[in-house]
């Protein structure tokens, strides 16, 4: 049989495991939430808001509206599928399942891989399911076109693969609550330093060195929603940051599967 | 033909010695008895064999070839001392992906499995949940999954821990079995009398060092138990010098 059969065998009770597992199913329901979330940002008529003596109508909102609830629900996805990949990979290991798959004829890099697929299987296919729900919000009630809401969807893919693979190698080595809650908050200040980038430069110390060399997850989704609030980004700049992202994603997937090979299996 | 070997072993874990310049060399077809008191050094020699941790010091070859290199363990079969079973799994899923995982496929993965739930009693129990067996049925499980596909090296450690009398006397009947058919058996026990009956070498363990090794001919004085020597050589009233199970052989 062919690793690569293997790692499709392995890989499929990664996900049967997540969905057996509480972990799934809080996955799941932290899905439902972001998506009712998203239900209760989009549900208003068109109305007036007074806002400095001025009066606007509320569905010119629309352009900010959109990114602001379609950004927020894919960074919450993209959390959804951290927390899934924390655990894994370290719940195997330290349950003591792991030793015994490992003693069959595959490499630890392959078990790697095959739960950080199991993960992300199941964080994309939540994510992208309530990503489509959002999609279809944003362009019924506010008339948004769907197709920035594609390309986020792709972003929010490759930025969820990074979360993963980084939140399982941290898990290897530290608690897995801990990991989660280094996860977090890296993500908010990638995100709060793309975020700011787009309104003024950041150039020195530390948010200046996360802007340039860190994984641009945000700035990933700015400019695949641009379209609804600015004018669309050039092809270079696009290119640039989805080099960087793919960048990431392999690097953080290689980091992973180097640092397991090297750990001693606990039990 | 060597099929494991530790040379130069040493392995720490911090400040703690867990295997101190080990030397063992086992030949194929042996079927050895890796014995000694708890925390001698006995599973971590598993684990080294298996590539779940790596020397410290020393060099380990499973069938000549590094444990990290996965075509080591082709053919392998072991039951961990600490078995943990997917809890939320079927037993029949269970042996499948572990078929799986050991190259089987199709109709040969099928015939393996079943004739795996036919020898360890556990034809009845396929489409349970793993987390809901007793202990001895996990143990056979266990055991099922060691079995599975005609292995032709076996690691068991405690393999009878949690079996009842009945489940002992099998699992002795698998594992002279395999021996009847070559297979090369490393078994880790404190049941020394279940040793006995099944191995051929032993390999006594003590403060991480080989305290003695060898055919049990070689090891046991007239008259005396397996469990009579072990007792001397670990309590040192006599020495017994080290040989490998290969050059006793």
């Amino acid at each position: 049989m062919s690793p690569a059969r293997k790692l499709a065998l392995l890989a499929a009770d990664a996900v049967s495991d997540g969905v057996r597992n509480r972990v799934g199913l809080f996955a799941l329901l932290f899905a439902l939430v972001v998506g009712l979330f998203a239900d209760r940002c989009t549900a208003f008529d068109a109305g007036t808001v007074m806002l400095n003596g001025r009066e606007f109508d509320v569905r010119d909102g629309a352009p900010l509206m959109g990114p602001f609830v379609f950004g927020s629900c894919a960074l919450l996805l993209v959390l959804v599928t951290g927390f899934v990949a924390c655990d894994a990979l370290a719940r195997p290991l330290s349950e003591g399942t792991a030793t015994l798959w490992l003693s069959r004829p595959i490499s630890r890099a392959s078990y790697a891989l095959s739960r950080l697929a199991g993960a992300l299987g199941l964080g994309l296919a939540a994510g992208i399911a309530v990503l489509l729900v959002v999609t279809v919000l944003l362009h019924l009630r506010l008339g948004l076109d769907p197709k920035p809401a594609l390309a986020g969807m792709a972003v929010f893919a490759v930025d969820a693969w990074i979360v993963a693979a980084v939140a399982m190698t941290l898990a290897l080595h530290l608690p897995r609550v801990v990991a989660l809650g280094a996860i977090v908050l890296a993500l908010q200040m990638v995100v709060f330093t793309n975020g700011l980038h787009t309104v003024a430069s950041v150039s020195g110390g530390l948010l200046g060195a996360i802007e340039h060399y860190g994984p641009p997850l945000g700035t990933g989704l700015i400019y695949a929603l641009a379209p609804w609030f600015a004018e669309g980004v050039s092809a270079a700049d696009w290119l640039a940051v989805v080099a960087r992202l793919v960048v990431w994603g392999a690097g953080s997937t290689a980091l992973l599967a180097i640092l397991f090979r090297r750990i001693d299996l606990p039990g | 033909m060597i099929a494991l070997e530790l040379a130069g072993v040493s392995k720490r874990y911090g400040l703690r010695r867990a295997l101190e310049r080990v030397d063992l060399a086992i030949p194929a077809g042996a079927a050895v008895g890796l014995l000694g008191p708890n925390g001698a050094g006995k599973t971590t020699a598993l684990r080294l064999l298996l590539g779940f941790t790596r020397p410290t010091l020393g060099s380990v070859r499973l069938r000549g070839r590094d444990p990290s290199d996965p075509g080591s363990r082709e053919g392998l079969g072991y039951l961990p001392e600490r078995l943990r079973l997917p809890a939320r799994m079927t037993l029949a899923a269970f042996l499948r992906l572990h078929g799986g995982l050991s190259g089987l496929g199709g109709s040969a993965l099928e015939r393996a499995v079943d004739t795996t739930l036919d020898r360890t009693g556990l034809r009845e129990r396929e489409h349970e949940l793993l987390g809901s067996l007793s202990k001895g049925l996990a143990q056979r499980a266990g055991f099922a999954q060691a079995l599975l596909g005609e292995p032709t090296m076996l690691f068991l450690d405690e393999p009878t821990s949690g079996l009842d009398p009945l489940g002992v006397r099998d699992a002795r009947d698998w594992i002279r079995a395999a021996r009847g058919e070559g297979h090369t058996l490393l078994i880790s026990s404190h049941v020394l009398t279940e040793v006995e009956k099944v191995c051929d070498h032993v390999v006594i363990v003590h403060e991480g060092r080989v305290a003695a090794s060898g055919t049990l001919d070689a090891l046991l004085l007239p008259g005396e138990s397996l469990e009579d020597a072990f007792v001397r050589i670990v309590r040192g009233a006599r020495k017994t010098p080290p040989t490998t199970p290969g050059e006793a052989a």
